[in-house]
């Protein structure tokens, strides 16, 4: 029995170092292709477009909403706490913290995961079962330059995009529902805000959504390639996309906000 | 081992997946010009040998010899080169779903000639969708076209390269009457033009008439060969069998 | 869809050049509203803890902010020596004899620090010289050498007012010659007095809210909310109302000769006498904060309202329990003196109030 524990433990051992290899051999590719993209870029670019149009513009209303219901939110929850406590200034600072440094690019990152991240797995795993990649592979272009670049660039701009609209939007909606606590004009909220926002708040925000993207459009085209040749197996890669992306995404925001404010 | 005027040469190729050999040390030689078609029944090999030939798939062992260039150890530039000079048609015309019919068109030609001016490509890609009555189809997407409509396109995506070897996976399976005499008369247009055809079928039919030569092919190796006459006398039931032969 | 496509090089580009126009003008009008590239001075500043202190708590004169702390350490002394940095257009506003006032907010533990300009304002303090807070000794003898001061005159008046009031609530210092009745009638008084008293604090805010010089009340213009802050304090005067009022009906109680059966059924006062005493205590620490309040108000301008949020609670309790006296069956007796006396009245009052 126990050689039996010792055998399987040893079986998923071997299996996940080569599932990382395999992983980092993609990953490899990837940025080496990543590097060439300008060569490519009269083929690839309709599809980087598209990934921006898809991932980015066409998920904006969905996360301005989103952001302006966490800002008016935090507000609330902040004025709920606080109560009367001289709040005033506190309250900037809570947005500042809770939006900008934090929930814009972590939030933006889970809506990209379940919106785009299980497309992007999908789609390739379908790609995958049709032949399409073989297709590519015939005419010569590289699945990973054509397909994978332009769309882990895609994610990256888009996240990255979606971010300051995020921010943007989640700051606006803090104003609004401010504005019932603490009647204020909007400039000069904005103003108030710029006191508390450092550089490094935004430079941190958008390192993490860069970063962000890069795990979020790797992990989702590597699993979406993975299919083998059934159509069973595209919604399984797509759930093994979703958890490792969220789950890349949070050890990434920890390791990042420390090298920001930690370290 | 070599032959004259060989245009593709695959020598003691392997290849085996999941511990299942599927190609077994096959030796096999395609002169420049030749319409050879590879008879088989379902699951003999003949697709993998044709990824294999097409750069799809890479053999275990063995070597394939294209235009005197050994493919193995390319430079990117020699490997885009041959990948040019090689097309594939797929069973089911394997166009890029999320690409209008004039994207997927237009993607080999960006890729491989990217100096050529938009406005030509165009011209080349309406040229041949007029011959084949598809120009309504151009801004279509691949899930609003038929089979036949599908399997066209994938035609002429692997033509508009101007290959020097074509590959054709089952050519007229799902194809109606007038798409299958529109595709045979391509063919017969391409030996012409001393393009080598190497066609993957489970029946010979309407190929007879043109094709040099005839592989049976069965479990991944070359059961028997000849020119179709040569195989039509042979005694070996599956050939008989796939012959249509009583 | 089709539109989509079609235009999708077109939607793209202005989607992402309208978030980077947006993140390129955020971070000019942060280095513009921070002052990123603006003249710094660096001053020194000394304080007795580094409590709410950050390397990013505002320097703020008359509730504007002027600077920023960069740095912080603990010295020799065990106090907490800490740099910090005025820009250019307010570096006249560093005097000599000036004092640093910090505040710590009890909730966010973050710190206000108020400088308090020292007298002269052409001494200007050169660079590199040290500003102390008034919670060391050189600060402490910046104040009661009358070189800065600390807090604005109209809650200093009004806080001369309560420690009167008080003082008059605790003269009767003496256990036995402290009867009950004499410390009602000296509620009673008091209750008078603080009627007064809030009448005043009521017209004086009333001025404050109708106040347009810019040179006036400027302490007051640095709160969040003037109207917010009145309105809770007149709430607050009407609830001290209430209380006092409470404690008149009370007085008239204890004349109710009931309770003489009560005192001759209780004579050691241990069933009865006892608990309204501690009753009473606590009207007495009820008042006591309420005092506190008043002098912890003064101090921490920036925190008032909040303040006086805590002060609302203070005074609630105060409330309840006179209602508990006045609704105690009990109370128709005799109550002997306080057992003790906590209120000093005189320690509740800060020094440097005029």
């Amino acid at each position: 029995m126990p050689a039996r524990i010792a055998e399987s433990i040893g079986d998923n051992l071997l299996e996940k170092a080569a599932g990382t290899r395999e992983f980092l051999q993609f990953f490899g590719e990837a940025i080496r292709q990543m590097f060439l993209f300008s060569r490519q870029s009269q083929v690839a670019t309709l599809v980087l477009m598209r990934q921006i149009l898809f991932t980015g513009f066409e998920a904006l209303t969905l996360i301005s909403l989103i952001a302006a219901a966490i800002g008016g939110i935090i507000i609330i929850e902040g004025h709920l706490m606080l109560g009367d406590f001289g709040s005033g200034q506190l309250l900037y600072v809570i947005l500042v913290t809770v939006i900008v440094r934090e929930l814009s690019s972590l939030l933006v990152a889970f809506i990209i995961i379940a919106r785009s991240g299980t497309a992007i797995s999908t789609e390739l795993g379908n790609m995958v079962v049709n032949h399409e990649i073989e297709a590519l592979q015939s005419i010569g272009i590289s699945p990973i330059s054509y397909l994978v670049v332009p769309r882990v660039f895609g994610v990256v701009a888009a996240m990255f995009t979606l971010t300051i609209y995020f921010t943007v939007a989640g700051l606006l909606g803090g104003w609004a529902v401010s504005y019932f606590f603490f009647p204020i004009g909007l400039e000069d909220f904005f103003f108030r805000l710029l006191n508390e926002l450092a550089v490094v708040d935004i430079f941190s925000s958008f390192t993490k959504s860069i970063v962000f993207g890069f795990a979020v459009g790797t992990i989702a085209c590597y699993q979406g390639m993975k299919v083998a040749f059934a159509t069973t197996e595209v919604p399984q890669r797509t759930i093994k996309s979703v958890v490792q992306s969220l789950t890349w995404v949070i050890i990434l925001d920890i390791l990042i906000t420390m090298v920001f404010y930690v370290l | 081992m070599s032959f004259d005027n060989s245009h593709l040469f695959l020598e003691n190729i392997t290849f085996s997946h999941n511990g299942r050999a599927l190609i077994q040390d096959l030796t096999l030689n395609f002169e420049k010009g030749s319409f050879s078609v590879i008879l088989g029944g379902s699951g003999s090999g003949k697709t993998i040998l044709l990824k294999i030939i097409g750069g799809i798939l890479f053999p275990d062992d063995g070597r394939i010899v294209l235009d005197e260039i050994d493919t193995e150890n390319l430079t990117e530039a020699e490997e885009k080169q041959l990948r040019q000079k090689t097309s594939f048609v797929f069973q089911d015309g394997a166009l890029l779903s999320n690409l209008t019919v004039r994207e997927n068109l237009m993607l080999p030609l960006d890729f491989h000639f990217p100096g050529i001016p938009k406005s030509d490509k165009m011209e080349a890609i309406s040229g041949y969708l007029n011959r084949y009555s598809l120009s309504d189809i151009m801004e279509k997407r691949p899930a609003e076209l038929s089979q036949a409509q599908k399997k066209l396109s994938g035609f002429i995506r692997a033509l508009l390269t101007r290959p020097e070897i074509l590959l054709i996976d089952e050519p007229l399976a799902s194809v109606d009457p007038t798409s299958s005499r529109l595709l045979i008369q391509e063919l017969v247009k391409q030996k012409s033009q001393k393009t080598t055809i190497i066609v993957g079928a489970q029946s010979l039919d309407r190929f007879e008439k043109w094709c040099d030569r005839v592989l049976i092919f069965q479990n991944g190796k070359v059961l028997e060969e000849g020119s179709p006459e040569q195989v039509r006398k042979s005694e070996n039931p599956l050939t008989k069998e796939l012959l249509h032969i009583d | 869809m089709k539109f989509k496509f079609k235009y999708t090089n077109k939607i793209v580009g202005v989607f992402m050049l309208v978030a980077l126009g947006l993140l390129i003008g955020s971070l000019i009008l942060i280095t513009i509203q921070q002052k990123v590239f603006v003249k710094k001075y660096v001053f020194k500043a000394r304080f007795l803890d580094a409590e709410g202190l950050s390397t990013s708590t505002p320097i703020r004169f008359k509730g504007y902010e002027i600077g920023r702390i960069t740095q912080f350490r603990l010295n020799e002394e065990n106090t907490i020596d800490a740099d910090f940095t005025v820009v250019e257009e307010y570096r006249t506003k560093i005097v000599e004899n000036s004092g640093l006032n910090k505040a710590k907010n009890p909730i966010s533990g973050t710190s206000t620090i108020e400088l308090l300009q020292g007298p002269d304002p052409q001494k200007i303090l050169p660079e590199g010289g040290l500003i102390p807070s008034i919670d060391i000794p050189e600060g402490r003898r910046l104040l009661d050498e009358g070189l800065v001061i600390k807090t604005g005159d109209v809650i200093s008046s009004m806080l001369v007012n309560t420690d009167r009031l008080l003082e008059n609530l605790n003269r009767d210092n003496n256990e036995k010659s402290g009867a009950l009745f004499r410390a009602l009638v000296n509620l009673a008084d008091a209750s008078e007095k603080l009627d007064k008293t809030m009448d005043q604090i009521s017209v004086t805010f009333d001025k404050f809210n109708k106040d347009e010089n810019p040179q006036d009340g400027a302490i007051f213009r640095a709160l969040t909310n003037m109207a917010d802050l009145t309105e809770q304090l007149q709430t607050t005067t009407a609830l001290i109302n209430k209380s006092l009022i409470k404690s008149d009906t009370l007085m008239s109680a204890y004349a109710n000769p009931n309770g003489l059966v009560v005192k001759l059924a209780d004579p050691k006062g241990e069933n009865f006498i006892k608990p309204i005493n501690e009753t009473l205590k606590n009207l007495n620490y009820s008042l006591t904060e309420m005092g506190k309040l008043l002098v912890f108000l003064n101090e921490q301008q920036p925190e008032l309202s909040g303040v006086i949020s805590e002060g609302k609670q203070t005074l609630s309790t105060a409330q309840k329990t006179l209602e508990g006296i006045n609704n105690n069956p009990l109370i128709r007796g005799g109550i002997q003196s306080e057992a003790e006396k906590e209120i000093q009245g005189s320690k509740l009052r800060p020094k440097h109030t005029k």
